[in-house]
């Protein structure tokens, strides 16, 4: 069997978490050090690669296999920030239809074209919209399409479980040639507790966290003008940071298989957190606390 | 990239720009596939169609102590009675997908139906044959192959028919295939080859792989014949033969393609051996690739002075046939009407894609405006090309000679005919000399009322058969 081209990175998270921004700027600081990368937003949005392109209008693979019988590669792709080339799934119309499938059918075409042995990438990253990891969407990481998966979560209840919801499908196909778990990139990291809470909840699970992406009003400021932190201010922190990601990504094989919590182990270490948290933020002082 | 990556093949629309529906002269099928760019047609109206599903089980349905296991609802134990049907006797079951299973995945419903085949029937090898439920859901079945596998220590083999993917059935095929050679073949190349040639065989009559080998006998080659009445273990050897030789150029090329491409093994460009000259092609192509040309040109006189003496004065001069069959088969035919002094007058295939180019390009030399049809499963196109050419002769497999008969029209079922080789030829003109000497049968029942309204048989032939605009 051949060798595939590059390595295939699956980013996984729910929705709004800033998956995108981190993936995209990934992407960016990976170009910026030499690297040909593609990026394949899987998300009906298709708002994936929109700060790579300077926020141009990108058709999607399923727009144009709607549209036209042949579809051709630059018919749905372009090259943004750093030679990054930029493709967007797509999906149905709201409301009818079935996203996962429309991913699978994106993912099926950009294998007839030959996307990855015509472009030669170092690295292919799918930007994987993770609040729902039905059959479709978990096709990045199953089939051996990616080799690994890496989730973006906060600190926040909700984008914790959605993590833990693909550790449950990494679990799953994992074994049968799916991808592994690379880590967990902790974003919009604010509150002085939230490190802590992301580890402990990896630590549950068998996984670690890969890097801390502060939450940045450079990565907002950026974004309204359409570009990537690398692009917009190359020399800030922010942009330190995720080139550390990047550089993780680029160096490190390591990867498990997650053990994700169930939803009785799940709510109770919530709860706790949750406890802590509000007796944080309410001050409260516990008998035999020193002060 | 290794072909076999992906969990099936390319369509056969986009791997070999098949057509499923198509209708005019042969000379502009030629033109157009000599273009690069084939526009798809559709069909605004189907009367029955095949699906890549029950092409698929054609071939399953032959491979011995095998059990197949049709994943999906019930009604989709239709396809596992077509499986009956076909005459085969390995074992099938449905897992009866319910509500439940189609929302929480059904993988457990597929173990346990895979370990109820094993411990009652023993098999050597289990087959797991999709639809579209599955497609569509995404349905988990690689993770109860691996598992199983290992827990049985048995070869178990998906197979990604859909029912939707593909326009042309006969995709169903190279899904099969593909799988076969994933599943069974190994990853490379053997470093040792053996002294097997393969006979490549799919959904042939049992008479017509015996006529093959007797044909081949005349080498002294060892043949393995995959994967028509074959098991895992001869198909895992397929993969260390000398040489393919297909009986068919159609059918099993995705097959033959396969094992040249990733397995080394080369595959000898043969036509159909049907009719006498189509034979002798066929042998003499053989021969060539073996260096043994005067063997079979002996052979071939000899025979065909043989056959003449047999057929003695029948000769179809001055009889209008049409051919109904799978494309390979109806283009051999039509070379072997011709032969026997025939005129064809038209055509329905099944699918016409780039392996029939030589035909049209032949056909276009010497009868531009013979007209083509191209259908799997329309009766009501072809009774109305039938009553407009009013051919004298009718040959087709029994799916549609009913219909055909009750124009008037003598027809000849082809269905379970062994055409292959000389003999078939004489087993042919024995049946069509039946059919020509005694037409009150087929007068009779044209008597009955047309099934039709007058008014489809004023509309063009073509009419629910338009170009894909995108």
């Amino acid at each position: 069997m051949s060798i595939k081209q590059g390595k295939h990175i699956a980013i996984y998270g729910k929705g709004g978490i800033g998956k995108s921004t981190t993936t995209s700027n990934i992407s960016a600081a990976l170009a910026n050090a030499g690297y040909r990368v593609i990026q394949i937003g899987c998300d009906p949005k298709s708002d994936s690669t929109t700060i790579l392109r300077g926020g141009n209008d990108l058709p999607t693979v399923l727009d144009t296999l709607r549209e036209q019988s042949k579809v051709r590669l630059e018919d749905i792709s372009a090259v943004g920030f750093g030679g990054v080339l930029c493709i967007e799934a797509g999906g149905p119309v709201p409301g009818v239809g079935c996203a996962g499938r429309g991913i699978n059918a994106a993912v099926e075409q950009l294998q007839e074209l030959r996307v990855f042995d015509e472009f030669k990438p170092d690295f292919v990253l799918y930007d994987v919209l993770g609040d729902v990891v039905c059959g479709g969407f978990a096709v990045p990481i199953r089939d051996g399409l990616a080799d690994r998966a890496y989730v973006v979560s906060s600190s926040d209840f909700m984008s914790i479980f959605a993590a833990n919801n693909l550790f449950k499908a990494v679990n799953k196909y994992a074994p049968s040639g799916g991808a592994r778990l690379g880590g967990i990139i902790a974003n919009s990291i604010l509150a002085a507790y939230a490190p802590a809470l992301i580890d402990d909840f990896a630590g549950k699970t068998g996984t670690h966290v890969i890097g801390y992406v502060p939450r940045s009003l450079v990565v907002a400021q950026s974004e309204l003008y359409g570009k990537t932190v690398i692009e917009a201010a190359p020399q800030s922190e922010q942009a330190q940071v995720y080139r550390n990601l990047a550089k993780y990504i680029d160096e490190n094989e390591d990867s498990v298989i997650p053990k994700p919590l169930n939803s009785p182990e799940l709510k109770k270490w919530a709860r706790e957190w949750g406890d802590r948290i509000f007796e944080v933020e309410t001050g409260v002082v516990h008998e035999m606390a020193s002060i | 990239m290794s072909p076999l990556r992906a969990k099936a093949p390319r369509s056969r629309e986009k791997r070999l720009d098949t057509l499923g529906a198509w209708f005019g002269p042969v000379s502009v099928a030629s033109q157009e596939f000599a273009g690069d760019e084939i526009a798809q047609r559709i069909r605004t109206f189907a009367q029955s169609s095949n699906d890549d599903l029950l092409y698929a089980l054609r071939i399953l349905s032959g491979i011995r102590n095998s059990v197949t296991v049709i994943h999906g609802p019930r009604g989709c134990a239709a396809a596992g009675l077509y499986h009956t049907a076909t005459g085969s006797n390995t074992r099938w079951i449905v897992t009866d997908l319910d509500e439940r299973d189609t929302i929480m995945g059904a993988d457990g419903k597929l173990r346990k139906s895979i370990l109820a085949l094993y411990h009652r029937y023993q098999p050597s090898v289990v087959f797991i044959v999709g639809n579209p439920v599955i497609a569509i859901n995404n349905d988990d079945i690689q993770s109860v192959v691996e598992e199983l596998h290992q827990e049985l220590e048995l070869p178990i083999v998906p197979v990604y028919v859909t029912g939707f993917s593909s326009q042309n059935a006969v995709s169903g095929y190279d899904t099969v295939l593909h799988s076969l050679l994933k599943y069974l073949s190994g990853k490379s190349a053997p470093t040792k080859k053996n002294e097997t040639f393969n006979l490549l065989s799919v959904a042939e009559h049992p008479n017509d792989r015996k006529e093959a080998l007797n044909l081949l006998a005349l080498f002294g080659l060892e043949l393995n014949i995959v994967p028509d009445d074959s098991t895992i273990e001869l198909f895992r050897s397929a993969v260390a033969a000398k040489a393919s030789i297909p009986l068919c150029p159609d059918a099993p090329e995705y097959l033959g393609l396969i094992l040249q491409e990733k397995y080394g093994v080369p595959l000898i460009k043969v036509s159909r051996p049907v009719g006498i000259e189509g034979t002798g092609r066929w042998l003499k192509s053989i021969a060539a690739f073996l260096g043994k040309e005067s063997v079979a040109e002996e052979l071939h006189t000899r025979k065909a002075a043989e056959t003449a003496r047999k057929l003695g004065d029948f000769s179809l001069q001055g009889i209008k046939v049409y051919i109904s069959l799978s494309s390979s088969n109806a283009f051999s035919v039509l070379d072997l009407v011709e032969e026997l002094g025939g005129e064809v007058t038209g055509l329905t295939i099944t699918h016409l894609d780039r392996l029939h180019v030589r035909h049209l390009d032949e056909l276009t030399t010497r009868n531009p405006s013979l007209q083509i049809h191209v259908s799997d499963g329309q009766a009501f196109e072809e009774v109305s090309i039938l009553r407009k050419l009013s051919p004298d002769l009718y040959l087709g497999d029994s799916t549609h000679l009913g219909q055909v008969a009750r124009l008037g029209i003598p027809v000849v079922s082809l269905e379970s005919l062994a055409l292959v080789g000389y003999s078939g030829v004489v087993r042919l003109v024995r049946r069509i000399k039946t059919a020509l000497a005694n037409g009150s049968y087929e007068l009779a029942l044209a008597k009955a009322a047309s099934p039709y309204h007058e008014a489809w048989f004023r509309r063009s032939h073509n009419w629910h058969i338009k170009q894909e605009v995108k």
